[in-house]
């Protein structure tokens, strides 16, 4: 973010610290119920993964997933509804077969 | 001292034959210096004295007599002397004698401090661009020690077009004359837009061909939502904030056109760089950005053409604060394995290391001001591999110049794409995002002359390469940088580097270019071994640099059955602890590189390659083929009222998305008649005349690249007898074909109406 010119130094920086504050994607997943958050993730599998291995994630864990992309042959991008996100994606991570699961992060030009 | 001269002459000597070796894939002619640089039996002596003022003149006046001593005490005959300083002389010795002996005597007196060859210089590879005074971090100057030196490496090569360079950001404006399209003689290839949110892209879809930029600026609309709100200027709350161009910033300090007479120089003359767009409106999500990496390097992703393009190195000038995410470990770790590194910015929040750049195997990149101390802003840590410029203002005032900023190629739109041009001082750039590129230049000058450099020998000669240790600020107020203690821990100040938190020096282009020159030692060892047994090895699948060869091995270690100057040996395994093995492997230039291999009773074991490679001298990457449009019928005559389809055939191009304007106007008008954005044209309900129009047709890559149809729009009588006259041919079923149209048109309408 301090590309941009005539900003105040300190502008500059507290630009840079907000705009660099990890944030998550909310997307538009398949419709959740009311009352339910949403919220894109990136879940690694411990070996290499087909989409029947997300469907049995989600009836284990309880948590409603929709498949997005797969980024590589273990590693999933999924939607997932449910009506606490934050528990939701500890109950991933503490899966059985699931290496990771991370919030889909924003990211921001330097 | 003499081992200092040997270095000297070492150096000389490389740098002399590596300018020999560089293959002929510059585009631009540059200067060079000679291969047999000529130095004469002249040397420079210092003694060892020192004192005063006073006393230096009184030295100076003896100095007749010291030199007279000094020839006596060493037996050196010395031809002629004169005075640099005080106790400075330049000394021509006898040129019918070994100069290395007659240094080497001189040397080794006691009075003498050091000796050095009084070298021939040459001018180094300077071009052209008008603007390039103005890129000190480019050039080299005691009074910019973080600068990289590039005008000598570029004496060495300037690049290849072997080489390409992702740039994974906003997008590029591909008009741009500094960078231009690859199938017109620029630099950016075709690319990919991974941007899936259409809030995020802002060219009104999700992923498509088009990596151009179309800005990423937010209103205050977009600011007073939830998807944005935290994307405003803390200081500016709710105002809008302007497109930055980052990509536009970020290609021009990697690749700019250079010695083109115009604007600024790329770090590297002569890459290809391939846009891959992952950053929108307030950033981007790692769901693109990763997918993008693995495109970016050749790796295949559903859903997406495979890039024809792949690159060997990746830049990341983007990121945030959190620690690496499994998800990019394993893209990190499966681009090395296809040989591409990932040069990714620290951050600029003087914090942690910002992922991905903290990821391991990544070549994270910390921000320097121009004296080489941190630049307030950049972050660091452990995980920062080297750093480079970033820029600074040095105490300036909000709208004074800028005095040490990152200049590069930019666009001036503040929403959409403008006037294209280039930052200044006014207009400065600045950030981590630029340390980045600079980088990635120099990596890809490094590929020029070692085409076969994996991820770890590119991050560990680049460090090898880099200048070191860290200048120390001589003002006593500025602390030294400590390792971060947790994400609050800022030091948004400027503060001394360390290898802890800067990596392991300040980039430096001709130290990175001579590192890769060495060759690289590759050794096979067996998968199993037992203890006694005697265990082959073999170096054979080393390789030297672009235009070496390897003329000489030698295998050291407790254990060596075979002699030690052939590509295989044979070691006995110990039968209890571990011996340490190595192989030296050196080309014709003198350079070498040593694998070590760990011998056990149990394995052999090494970090080295098994095969360096075959692909010193990178193959010219071919130019893409022109992109054409096409827009049929090229002619047609249409009834007032009546409809006609056009096609267009966009050609060397995964993108074949077109706007279709009628004279010029989007869409057309009622006066003109109108066209879809599928391209069927409907003539104005009524004309008195016949009526021409040009239909055309718009490639979304590049507005300047378009295809057209000439139109004739007659008065419902005019085409009855048009159609009637019979042009014949093609046209003429055009003809008729568009009459059927307008009929069917009339009847569709009686029908609606009814």
């Amino acid at each position: 973010m301090l590309w941009r010119s005539r900003v105040p130094a300190l502008g500059l920086a507290l630009l840079a610290q907000a705009c660099a504050q990890p944030q998550t994607n909310a997307p538009a997943p398949a419709p959740a119920a009311t009352g339910e958050c949403q919220q894109r993730v990136i879940v690694s599998f411990q070996s290499a993964a087909g989409s029947d291995m997300v469907a049995a994630l989600a009836t284990a864990t309880g948590v409603r997933l929709t498949v997005v992309s797969r980024l590589l042959p273990d590693t999933y991008v999924l939607d997932l509804a449910a009506a606490d996100c934050g528990a939701a994606l500890q109950r991933l991570r503490a899966a059985a077969g699931v290496r990771a699961a991370d919030p889909d992060t924003r990211r921001h030009p330097h | 001292m003499t081992q200092r001269f040997s270095t000297l002459v070492s150096l000389a000597a490389s740098v002399a034959l590596l300018a020999v070796a560089a293959h002929g894939q510059e585009l631009n002619p540059v200067l060079r210096q000679p291969a047999a640089a000529g130095d004469g039996a002249r040397v420079l002596v210092k003694l060892r004295e020192a004192g005063s003022t006073a006393r230096a003149q009184v030295q100076a006046q003896a100095a007749t007599d010291k030199v007279a001593a000094l020839a006596a005490r060493t037996g050196v005959a010395i031809r002629e002397s004169h005075p640099l300083a005080a106790a400075w002389h330049v000394l021509t010795l006898d040129p019918n004698q070994s100069a290395a002996d007659q240094v080497a005597r001189l040397a080794a007196d006691a009075a003498v401090a050091y000796v050095e060859v009084d070298h021939r210089r040459f001018a180094h590879a300077v071009p052209n661009d008008p603007l390039y005074n103005g890129q000190w971090y480019l050039q080299g100057s005691p009074t910019t020690p973080s600068a990289v030196n590039a005008e000598q490496a570029w004496s060495t090569t300037t690049g290849s077009d072997g080489v390409v360079i992702a740039l994974l950001d906003t997008g590029v404006r591909y008009e741009h004359p500094d960078l231009g399209r690859a199938d017109a003689g620029g630099r950016l290839l075709p690319g990919y837009d991974f941007v899936t949110d259409t809030r995020v892209s802002n060219d009104g879809d999700g992923r498509d061909a088009d990596p151009s930029d179309p800005g990423d600026f937010l209103t205050s609309a977009d600011l007073a939502t939830d998807f944005f709100m935290d994307c405003g200027d803390p200081n500016r709350p709710g105002q809008p904030v302007s497109s930055s161009w980052h990509g536009t910033r970020v290609a021009g300090i990697i690749g700019a056109r250079t010695n083109n007479a115009t604007g600024v120089a790329g770090s590297t003359w002569s890459p290809w760089l391939l846009p891959v767009r992952v950053l929108g409106k307030c950033g981007g999500f790692d769901s693109d950005i990763i997918p993008a990496m693995l495109w970016a390097g050749g790796i295949h992703v559903d859903g997406v053409p495979d890039n024809p393009y792949p690159a060997q190195i990746e830049n990341l000038s983007l990121g945030s604060t959190d620690a690496c995410t499994p998800a990019y470990k394993d893209a990190i770790a499966a681009l090395a394995a296809v040989g591409v590194v990932v040069v990714a910015s620290a951050g600029n929040e003087g914090g942690p290391v910002d992922t991905p750049a903290s990821c391991q195997g990544a070549v994270g990149v910390a921000g320097l001001r121009h004296a080489g101390t941190k630049v307030g802003f950049s972050s660091l840590g452990p995980e920062v591999a080297l750093s480079a410029p970033a820029g600074n203002c040095v105490n300036t005032t909000p709208g004074s110049p800028c005095v040490y900023p990152i200049n590069t190629t930019v666009n001036f739109g503040a929403t959409t794409p403008g006037s294209n041009g280039y930052t200044d001082q006014l207009n400065a750039n600045l950030g981590t995002s630029f340390s980045a590129p600079i980088v990635s230049g120099v990596a890809a000058l490094m590929l020029a002359v070692n085409g076969n450099l994996g991820v770890a020998q590119m991050r560990a000669r680049l460090q090898e390469g880099a200048s070191a240790p860290f200048p120390v600020s001589i003002d006593p107020t500025v602390p030294v940088c400590h390792v971060p203690a947790s994400p609050t821990d800022l030091q948004q100040s400027e503060c001394s580097c360390t290898t802890d938190t800067c990596g392991a020096g300040m980039v430096n282009a001709p130290g990175a270019v001579l590192a890769a020159a060495r060759p690289i030692a590759a050794v096979v060892v067996p998968g199993n071994v037992s203890p006694g047994q005697d265990v082959a090895m073999s170096a054979g699948g080393s390789a030297a640099a672009c235009g070496r060869t390897i003329v000489s091995y030698s295998w050291a270690g407790d254990g060596l059955k075979t002699p030690p100057n052939q590509s295989t040996a044979i070691f006995t395994a110990p039968s209890t602890g571990s011996v340490t093995a190595t192989v030296t492997v050196t080309d014709d230039a003198g350079r070498a590189d040593t694998a070590t291999i760990v011998l056990t009773p149990a394995s052999a074991s090494t970090q080295a390659p098994a095969a360096a490679g075959a692909h010193a001298c990178r193959a010219s990457v071919p130019a893409p083929l022109p992109v054409t449009v096409i827009v049929a019928p090229g002619t047609a005559t249409v009834a007032a009222g009546a409809s006609q389809t056009f096609t267009a055939t966009v050609a060397n191009s995964s993108n074949t998305a077109v706007s279709w304007s009628v004279n010029g106007v989007v869409g057309g008008s009622s006066t003109t008649g109108t066209i879809t954005t599928a391209g069927v044209f409907t003539a104005p309900a009524s004309v008195t005349n016949a009526l021409a129009v040009t239909v055309t047709a718009t490639w979304s890559g590049d507005s300047t690249n378009t295809g057209s149809a000439q139109v004739t729009v007659n008065p419902p009588a005019a085409q009855a007898q048009s159609s009637g006259g019979g042009g014949g041919g093609a046209t003429g079923l055009i003809e008729l074909a568009a009459l059927a149209g307008a009929l069917g048109l009339l009847r569709r309408r009686r029908g609606r109406a009814a």
